[in-house]
C-alpha cells in the first residue's frame, strides 16, 4: 500500500522552452513576421495544446484560439513590458482567448470533429496502448467537467506546471484566489473522475 | 485544526501538490491513512492530476501559422501595400533576383488545369486542352464550358458552366479555392481540414469526402454532400453536413440548417423561410416544417436548437424527442438552455442515422488511404 501521498504529483515545468530574448521582441514590435514566426516555432505548441485540452481535445478550437493568440502577440506585444516573462504573458493571452471563446460558444453550435477520424498531424504511432488513450480520455472528460476559470487554472497548474505566483500573473488574479480555485478545482476533479470510473470503460 | 474525524477534502490536493504546511500535512496525511473516504478521493485525485502531467502536447497543425499571417494580411493589407515593393528594390540592389521575385510575389504555386469541354480561362489565357491556374488567378468558364483542376494528389474538382473559381492558395498547409458563382464538383482525399472552398456566404470545410457547391450570381448557394462530410462555417454558423445531406446558405447570413435531400418541398421551402426569410412568415413556416418532419428530419431539428428562440426550442425538442426519442444523460432543461453537452450527447447519439452511407465503412476506408501513406 503507497502511504498517503509520499508519491508526490506537484507540479513540474513541461519541458524547457527558451524564453525569446529582447531582440526578437524588439523584432517583434517593429512588426518583423519572422521573429513572430520564431514565437510561433518555439511557443506554438504550449499554446495549441492547452487550447486543445481545454476544449476537450477539439482541433478545430484550438486552432482557432492558436491563431488568435499570435495574433494578438503582433497586435500586443507593445504591451508586454518584460517585467514579466514572455511565457507567462503568452500563458494569460491563451487563458483569456479560451475564456473567450467558451463564451461565444453560445452563438455557435457545437461540432466537434468526427472523433475517430485520425488527424494528419498526428504522428502518434498508430500502436498507441489503449490503457493510455483509456485514461487520457477520461482524464479529458473530467478536465472538461470543471467550469472554464477553474479548467484553466489546473491546466497552467499541472500540464504546464506553474508556480502559485506565476500563475497568479497568468490569470490576473491573487495568488491567495489561485489557491483557492485550485483547492476547488482538485474536489470537482476527484469526484468527476470518480464518477467516470464507475460508468466504466468503452464509452466514447 | 481539523479533528482527526474531519474529513479533509480540502486539502488533498495542496497535500499532493507538496503546499501544506509541515503541521498540516502530517495532520491531513493521518487522517488519509484511517479515513477510507478521503482515501479513496486522494487516490482519485492523485491520479487525476497525474493523467493531467501525462496528457501529450501536440505541435500545431500546419495550417495554424498560415492563419496567423492571413489573418495579419487582412488587418494591415492597406498599410502594407507598399511594403512589398521596397523589399523587392532592397532584394534587387542586393542581386537577389529570386528574393525580389518572391517579394513582389511574382513566383507563386499553381494547379494543373485540364479543358473538360468549351474554352476555359485561366487568367487571361485559353485553355486549349491543358494549362496551370496561379495562385491568386481566376478560373472562368461560360455556359458551354468545364474544367477539371488537380489538387496535387489529393483529389480533384471539376468546374462547372459559367462558373467564376480564384485559387487562393494552391500549397503549404492548406488549399483554398475561392467560389464567386457556379458549380465546383470537389473529390478530396485529403486530411480533415485541408482544403477549403471559400463562398460569399461561408466556407466548405472539407473532412474527406465529394460534394457539389452551387453558388448564384448573388453569392447564395447550396451544398450537397454525397460521401463524408463537410463543416460549413460563416456568420458564427457551423453546419456539419454529411452524406445524402444538403445546406442552402445565403450571403449576408451564412450557412442554413443542414437537412435531408430526400425531404419534401414543402419541408425545404419551409426551413428555407426560417433560415433566411422574413420575419412576418417565419412562425408559420416554423410550424409547416414540424407537420411536414419525419424520422429523416432529426439533423435538421437538432441544428435548429441553438438557431431557434426559446419558444421554438422547446417545441423542436418534443418533436425531436417524439421522432428519435431522448438518450440517457440528456436533460430536456439542459437542451432548452443549450448546454454543451448535453447537445453534443444528442447529437452523438443521433448522427448513426444521418448519413446515407455507411459512416463506418467510409471512415475506415478513409482511414486506410491515410494510414497506408503514412506508413509508406
Amino acid at each position: 500500500m503507497i502511504e498517503p501521498s509520499r508519491v508526490l504529483v506537484a507540479p513540474e515545468p513541461r519541458g524547457t522552452v527558451k524564453e525569446p530574448d529582447r531582440h526578437t521582441i524588439e523584432r517583434c514590435r517593429r512588426g518583423d513576421r519572422d521573429a513572430l514566426r520564431l514565437l510561433f516555432d518555439t511557443h506554438g505548441a504550449r499554446v495549441y495544446s492547452i487550447a486543445r485540452h481545454f476544449f476537450e481535445g477539439d482541433d478545430a478550437r484550438a486552432r482557432d484560439v492558436t491563431q488568435d493568440v499570435f495574433v494578438k502577440v503582433m497586435e500586443r506585444i507593445g504591451t508586454f513590458e518584460g517585467a514579466s516573462r514572455f511565457s507567462t504573458w503568452l500563458y494569460r493571452l491563451t487563458v483569456n482567448a479560451c475564456l473567450d471563446a467558451k463564451r461565444a460558444e453560445r452563438r455557435l453550435l457545437l461540432l466537434p470533429d468526427p472523433p475517430d477520424l485520425p488527424s494528419a498531424v498526428d504522428d502518434a504511432p498508430q500502436s498507441h496502448a489503449l490503457d493510455r488513450a483509456e485514461t487520457q480520455t477520461r482524464v479529458a472528460r473530467a478536465i472538461s467537467q470543471l467550469t472554464p476559470v477553474l479548467r484553466a487554472a489546473i491546466l497552467l497548474r499541472y500540464f504546464e506546471g506553474l508556480s502559485y505566483d506565476e500563475m497568479s500573473e497568468a490569470l490576473d488574479c491573487p495568488p491567495g484566489t489561485v489557491a483557492s480555485r485550485l483547492r476547488r478545482a482538485h474536489e470537482a476533479l476527484a469526484h468527476a473522475l470518480a464518477a467516470l470510473r464507475s460508468e466504466g470503460p468503452g464509452r466514447p | 485544526m481539523t479533528s482527526p474525524g474531519t474529513h479533509v477534502d480540502a486539502e488533498l490536493g495542496e497535500l499532493i501538490d507538496d503546499t501544506l504546511p509541515p503541521d498540516d500535512a502530517e495532520r491531513v496525511r493521518a487522517h488519509v491513512a484511517s479515513c477510507l473516504a478521503c482515501r479513496r478521493l486522494h487516490d482519485e485525485m492523485r491520479e487525476a492530476l497525474a493523467g493531467i502531467r501525462a496528457l501529450p502536447t501536440y505541435d500545431p497543425p500546419a495550417g495554424v501559422w498560415a492563419g496567423v499571417e492571413r489573418e495579419l494580411d487582412a488587418r494591415s493589407r492597406s498599410s502594407r501595400r507598399s511594403w512589398p515593393r521596397v523589399a523587392a528594390v532592397a532584394a534587387l540592389v542586393a542581386g537577389g533576383a529570386l528574393a525580389a521575385s518572391a517579394a513582389l510575389g511574382t513566383y507563386r504555386s499553381s494547379w494543373s488545369l485540364e479543358r473538360v469541354a468549351g474554352s476555359p480561362v485561366a487568367g487571361a489565357r485559353a485553355i486549349a486542352s491543358s494549362g496551370t491556374l496561379v495562385e491568386g488567378e481566376w478560373l472562368e468558364t461560360d455556359a458551354s464550358s468545364r474544367a477539371r483542376l488537380s489538387i496535387g494528389t489529393l483529389g480533384s474538382a471539376d468546374v462547372g458552366p459559367g462558373s467564376r473559381v480564384k485559387l487562393v492558395q494552391a500549397g503549404g498547409a492548406e488549399r483554398a479555392l475561392r467560389v464567386e458563382r457556379g458549380t465546383i464538383d470537389a473529390r478530396v482525399w485529403a486530411p480533415p481540414r485541408f482544403f477549403l472552398v471559400e463562398t460569399p456566404a461561408a466556407t466548405a470545410i472539407d473532412l474527406g469526402c465529394i460534394y457539389t457547391l452551387d453558388v448564384d450570381d448573388r453569392g447564395n448557394g447550396v451544398l450537397l454532400v454525397r460521401s463524408g462530410q463537410v463543416e460549413l462555417r460563416g456568420y458564427g454558423l457551423r453546419s456539419l453536413v454529411v452524406a445524402g445531406t444538403a445546406a442552402e446558405m445565403r450571403a449576408g447570413a451564412g450557412p442554413g440548417t443542414p437537412y435531408d435531400s430526400t425531404e419534401t418541398r414543402a419541408f425545404r421551402t419551409s426551413l428555407s423561410a426560417i433560415d433566411f426569410g422574413e420575419e412576418t412568415g417565419r412562425r408559420l413556416a416554423f410550424e409547416r416544417l414540424l407537420a411536414a418532419s419525419s424520422r429523416r428530419s432529426t439533423i435538421t431539428l437538432w441544428h435548429l436548437l441553438p438557431r431557434v428562440r426559446t419558444d421554438e426550442r422547446a417545441l423542436v425538442f418534443d418533436r425531436l424527442a417524439a421522432l428519435a426519442g431522448v438518450p440517457d444523460g440528456v436533460d430536456r432543461d439542459d437542451v432548452l438552455r443549450l448546454d454543451d453537452r448535453s447537445l453534443s450527447r444528442w447529437r452523438r447519439a443521433l448522427e448513426p442515422s444521418w448519413s446515407s452511407e455507411r459512416v463506418r465503412l467510409w471512415k475506415r476506408a478513409w482511414r486506410a488511404v491515410w494510414s497506408a501513406g503514412r506508413g509508406a
